[in-house]
């Protein structure tokens, strides 16, 4: 800047004195400042400060419960980039679904069991049967039909079974109780039957 | 209804829909969920007075410790068989008991799958000092070490 415009500024010479050359930007520079001036005061409003440490220290002694619910109900902007947004939503969606399968009705494998679950394939030779079902700890006793497409005899089902010992029958007609003749174990039931025992390993890391 | 006060709105929505999913899909949510079903298939199928006998059986047999999962299976198992309520009431019963003394030998940490195979094997003639034995020196094989020996 000019030294004579700076000496100007700083109120330590008149205007006038200024160069023909200096005197239009000397009066912008004027006018510049007094905007500047007349742009408002820079002190806070009568009270602002009562105010503020008021409201501090009500947040200080205000009980558990009511911070929680300010922390609760206090509107806070989320960034969410819609992919996070989405695989969020998808989620939730899967959890809900999830629950609703763990509980199986009458006639319905159990599908919301722990990732851990094996498909186990139970089969039952009954030429004879109109229709076979199996019933175990794994479907809370609730019965799952067998199908025998090919018509060979050898029913057959696949029930995701979680890892464990459990114990189980096949039902024929509705009716029939059948202890599985091919089962490795088997373990009195205490209702004067024989239940098949089958032991299901956790899946092998890796694989 | 202003936009501001909209969000804010949702916001508070957003936030209780999730605690309430934590809440609902929690652990012991879900237990009390599956007890809850499996009262309502027993009511379904017993009389009324069965079911309280055995909700009694299974909550006394929990006080000490009975996994009541157990119990409610071995009463349903019993309804898809077709038993009736006294016989469900007494095999309940004396599974409740076989539970009770397998948690006297081995306590009552060792899980569910553990549990039930001590009680079977002690109904197999296996010594209660055995079996303590075994789940001191080998806790976390013990269920297959049952499996596999008897």
């Amino acid at each position: 800047m000019n030294r004579e415009l700076h000496s100007f500024l700083d109120g330590e010479i008149p205007r006038e004195s200024l160069p023909e050359d200096l005197q239009s930007e000397a009066a912008a520079w004027q006018a510049l400042l007094e905007d500047v001036r007349d742009a408002g005061s820079d002190a806070a409003p009568v009270g602002l400060e009562t105010r503020v440490l008021q409201s501090v220290r009500a947040e200080a002694s205000s009980s558990a419960w009511v911070r929680a619910m300010r922390w609760w109900t206090r509107p806070r902007p989320l960034r969410l980039p819609p992919l996070a947004g989405a695989l969020a939503a998808a989620a939730v969606v899967l959890l809900l679904l999830g629950r609703q399968a763990v509980v199986p009705g009458p006639g319905e494998v159990a599908t919301g069991l722990s990732g851990q679950a094996i498909h186990v394939q139970f089969a039952l030779n009954a030429p004879d049967a109109s229709t076979v079902a199996i019933s175990g700890d794994f479907t809370d006793w609730s019965t799952v039909g067998l199908s025998d497409a090919d018509g060979d005899g050898v029913w057959t089902v696949r029930i995701p079974v979680k890892p464990g010992v459990h114990e189980y029958m096949f039902l024929i007609d509705g009716t029939k109780w059948i202890t599985d003749p091919n089962a490795e174990r088997y373990e009195e039931d205490g209702y004067g039957y024989r239940n098949a025992v089958v032991a299901v390993a956790p899946p092998t890391a890796g694989i | 209804m202003g936009r501001g006060r909209a969000r804010h709105v949702l916001g508070v929505a957003g936030r209780t829909l999730i605690a309430a999913l934590l809440v609902g899909t929690s652990p012991s949510a879900a237990t009390a969920q599956d007890e809850e079903r499996d009262v309502e298939r027993l009511r379904a199928e017993l009389a009324d007075d069965t079911v309280s006998r055995l909700l009694r059986i299974i909550d006394d047999a929990a006080q000490d410790g009975v996994p009541k999962e157990l119990l409610f299976r071995k009463a349903l198992e019993g309804v898809s068989k077709g038993q009736s309520g006294a016989a469900i009431i007494q095999t309940v019963n004396e599974e409740a008991r076989d539970l009770r003394a397998a948690i006297r030998a081995v306590g009552p940490d060792l899980g569910e799958d553990a549990l039930g195979e001590a009680a079977k094997a002690m109904r197999r003639g296996v010594d209660p000092g055995v079996l303590r034995s075994l789940a001191r020196g080998h806790r976390d094989s013990f269920s297959m070490l049952l499996r596999t020996s008897w």
